[in-house]
């Protein structure tokens, strides 16, 4: 059950004056339950791809493979409803989704389109308010009432409370304060490891990149110019050079040493080993 | 949405597309006027002619203005049949089986075909050859004599203008908004009808919430730029005219003049 | 006298988040001075006070010396410019032309004289090539150069950014803050930029720290931003440097360049060939 691209291209209003490619003969296999980030600059195509994985598009040519399903523009695809249960899929400041009386009516909304039962709704909703770090005294208040951060994580809890196998979040991060950043991937990570979530992440932060992801997709102008596993991408090969997008802070100190003497060949995955490696060198010199 | 020429503005090369807005839109309303005289067959055959000239003029074509006539098709069908039944003046024109059908009723339902023909040749002339924003700029300017008695004719064509800036970018938003509550399970085909309140609520709260706090940012970066709406303001766009437009003038006023003499 | 001077400032609103107690501090002319917080913490509504958007409860704002009050808002309007942060909500005309002509137009210049002054700041800012552009065909990194042009046009003295780069992506950002760098140097601006970037408060002359509606911080940033847990309780991320050099010194290793990346890596390659 896989979720896979094959030859996929996706066309904007065909046969207008506005016509546009987005995806060229796209042919890329997800790994199910890893962290996988979609990178690239903005007009690569990210969003348009990521549509695609729970029908809100359709390829124009090729074919879309999503767990038991398979989407092409040949074919009638009917009852993408229940897709859009198994897959969710957060857009970039979804905090303009809402619109409930009450913030738990607003998180209920989602499960109760796809008939869960009201009882079972309120639970998975409760839950998920939960996961996203908010408590009873929300439950009741205006979902317009609260800050922006709070309103991006009652959105996210609103997607949750369905209880996708995949989750797909287009920039989940932007615009939010470093520590809500944080806490955001940090539930990520969780979603993934604890309750075997299948993550995508459409990003531009090389930071949550390198220090949250298991794999890393690179799109640029339609097409998808590399795939590999995030250690692969950023230690090994010319890949990361190639694609002209700023290197997560650690990585940019140690090219930074390195240009100035320090060797720090050993693998360095985080701060606490990048202090070790340079203490190393200048001790043992 | 694409084939409705009716009210749309096509960015065309004509002499009519560059003519001053302002005198279009007097002109389209004295020619408005004067398809309300009852001027009889030449009457209307000196409007016609004097519209069909614009027409080309603008580098509109005719097929264009049949194709916005369509929706009224089953309305001219239904006011003939009726006419047909109610009108038994004049001579008798046809005889069926017994069923008269008299002159009056079917040159009536013509009248008010060929009128409403002109009515719409006319604005589509207009809509299809000025660019919203300076229709805009013509109402402000034909209105700001209106100013003196309290009348806010800037306030007016800024709102108009600032909607109109809009209107893309609420398109945008709309679509994405759809996109977002579809991802939740909305489905405006199916499901009950308090469902299908929900989904329709789903899409307008957030449209209305961020509608307001757009505003309400503007208004900031507005008034941070220092507009003060009834303050005086100088314009960056001014509207010239030219002899031509002066001559299209002249034009649409003869042909009021003769109809209101062909009348009287 | 100083672009801004707020003195036991004080305000808030019904029932919100925001508010502001007992803030003062100054901005030096020609200086960059950040503004950071925690997300409600005040500071941007700190930046409508200061242009007048909302009304204090308590204190004094002086610009330029001038207490801003209801008669002098407008002159004071004209000696600041100020980016807001969604690229779009603050875009006014249906083209860059337009909307660069709004500020000229409520400042009643001449229109002769327009076309010569948008197409010169439009320059400034790289926006040359797009001048009949509608903002839907923008990215929003373009969007705030325009509204940068709109504001050059009236020559202010004073820039505020709110957040300006926020909702903008990585290219956009750094668009918008090389330009500002720019305009910073060669303009002679006063910049006051209200961000939660600290790796763009390490670059500036001078940092304001806030925190639930005070001030807790005010001073030079290599200074400021040091100590590690102290910003993790306001809320804030401590700046990479900062980070690796609590690391190094928890190892032995003590650097005195704690607060600048730049002059880190330079003092532990000294370390490095000492040895």
């Amino acid at each position: 059950m896989p979720i896979a691209f094959e030859k996929v291209n996706y066309i904007y209003a065909p046969k207008t004056p506005f016509q546009y490619e987005a995806l060229k003969c796209i042919d890329l296999a997800i790994e199910l339950n890893k962290i996988t980030a979609i990178i690239g600059p903005t007009g690569s195509g990210k969003s348009t791809l990521v549509q695609h994985l729970n029908a809100l598009l359709v390829p124009t040519d090729g074919t879309v493979y999503i767990l038991d399903r398979e989407l092409s523009s040949n074919q009638k695809n009917k009852d993408l409803k229940s897709l859009r249960q198994r897959v969710g899929l957060v857009f970039q400041f979804p905090e303009y989704q809402l619109f409930e009386e009450t913030i738990l009516k607003d998180v209920m909304f989602g499960p109760l389109n796809f008939k869960m039962s009201e009882e079972d709704a309120r639970q998975k909703s409760m839950t998920a308010l939960t996961m996203v770090g908010l408590d009873e005294s929300f439950y009741e208040r205006s979902p317009l009432d609260i800050s922006g951060g709070q309103k991006r994580r009652v959105a996210i809890a609103g997607i949750l409370a369905i209880n996708p196998d995949v989750l797909v979040l287009d920039e989940p991060t932007a615009g939010l304060d470093p520590q809500g950043a944080k806490s955001m991937m940090e539930l990520f990570v969780e979603l993934n490891r604890k309750y075997k979530k299948t993550i995508l992440i459409v990003t531009h932060d090389m930071d949550h990149v390198l220090n949250y992801c298991d794999n890393v997709v690179v799109m640029k102008k339609g097409e998808v110019i590399t795939h590999q596993q995030v250690n692969d991408f950023f230690f090994k090969g010319e890949s990361v050079k190639e694609i002209e997008m700023a290197l997560p802070q650690r990585l940019r100190v140690v090219e930074a040493l390195r240009e100035k003497g320090f060797k720090l060949d050993s693998k360095i995955s985080d701060i606490k080993e990048l202090a070790n490696a340079i203490k190393k060198e200048i001790s043992h010199e | 949405m694409n084939n409705i020429a009716l009210g749309r503005y096509l960015p065309l090369d004509s002499i009519v597309h560059k003519m001053d807005p302002r005198y279009k839109l007097v002109a389209m309303l004295v020619l408005m006027i004067a398809i309300f005289f009852p001027s009889g067959y030449i009457g209307y055959a000196i409007i016609g002619s004097f519209v069909l000239f614009s027409l080309l003029l603008a580098k509109l074509n005719i097929k264009m203005i049949l194709r916005a006539m369509k929706p009224m098709l089953f309305m001219l069908v239904f006011l003939t049949f009726v006419n047909t039944l109610v009108l038994r003046t004049g001579y008798v024109l046809i005889d069926l089986f017994g069923f008269k059908v008299y002159s009056d009723a079917i040159f009536q339902t013509l009248y008010i075909t060929i009128r409403l023909l002109l009515m719409i040749m006319v604005t589509t002339i207009l809509t299809a050859s000025t660019k919203p924003l300076d229709l805009t700029l013509a109402i402000e300017d034909l209105f700001s004599p209106l100013k003196r008695f309290g009348f806010p004719a800037h306030e007016i064509a800024m709102m108009i203008s600032i909607a109109l800036r809009f209107i893309p970018t609420l398109i945008d938003e709309t679509n994405r908004i759809m996109k977002a509550q579809a991802s939740r399970g909305v489905d405006l085909k199916e499901g009950t009808f308090k469902e299908k309140i929900m989904a329709i609520l789903s899409l307008i709260v957030p449209l209305f919430v961020s509608s307001f706090q757009r505003a309400e940012e503007l208004a900031d970066a507005m008034e941070a730029r220092g507009y003060i709406p009834s303050a005086k303001r100088t314009r960056y766009k001014q509207l010239k005219h030219t002899m031509k437009d002066w001559v299209m003038m002249f034009c649409v006023i003869c042909v009021l003049g003769s109809v209101i003499w062909i009348s009287l | 006298m100083n672009p801004i001077e707020v003195k036991d400032l004080n305000f808030s609103y019904d029932q919100h988040l925001d508010v502001v107690k007992d803030v003062s501090f100054t901005v030096e002319r020609g200086s960059y001075t950040t503004l950071i917080g925690h997300n409600g913490s005040g500071k941007s509504t700190i930046a409508k006070l200061i242009i007048g958007l909302l009304e204090k409860e308590q204190g004094s704002i002086l610009i330029d010396g001038e207490e801003l009050n209801n008669e002098t808002v407008e002159s004071i309007r004209r000696k600041i410019g100020i980016v807001f942060q969604n690229p779009d909500n603050q875009f006014i005309g249906a083209t860059v032309r337009d909307d660069i002509a709004f500020g000229l137009e409520n400042h009643q210049v001449d229109p002769k004289d327009m076309d010569a002054i948008i197409e010169k700041y439009a320059g400034e800012v790289g926006m040359i090539e797009y001048m009949n552009h509608e903002p839907t065909r923008l990215s929003g990194g373009q969007k705030q150069r325009v509204a940068i042009a709109g504001i050059l046009a009236m020559k202010p003295e004073i820039l505020i950014l709110d957040e300006a780069t926020s909702m903008l992506d990585p290219e956009g950002k750094e668009d918008i803050n090389s330009l500002v760098k720019q305009l910073h140097k060669e303009n002679n601006m006063t910049i006051l930029s209200i961000t939660h970037d600290v790796e763009e408060v390490m670059k500036s002359d001078h940092v304001i720290v806030m925190y639930e509606g005070r001030i807790v911080k005010d001073g030079v940033p290599s200074k400021m931003m040091l100590n590690e847990q102290e910003l993790v309780r306001l809320k804030l991320d401590a700046p990479y440097s900062v980070k690796l050099s609590n690391e190094l010194s928890k190892l032995g290793i003590k650097l005195k360049n704690a607060g600048n990346m730049e002059g880190m890596v330079d003092e532990l390659c000294q370390l490095l060939l000492k040895k």
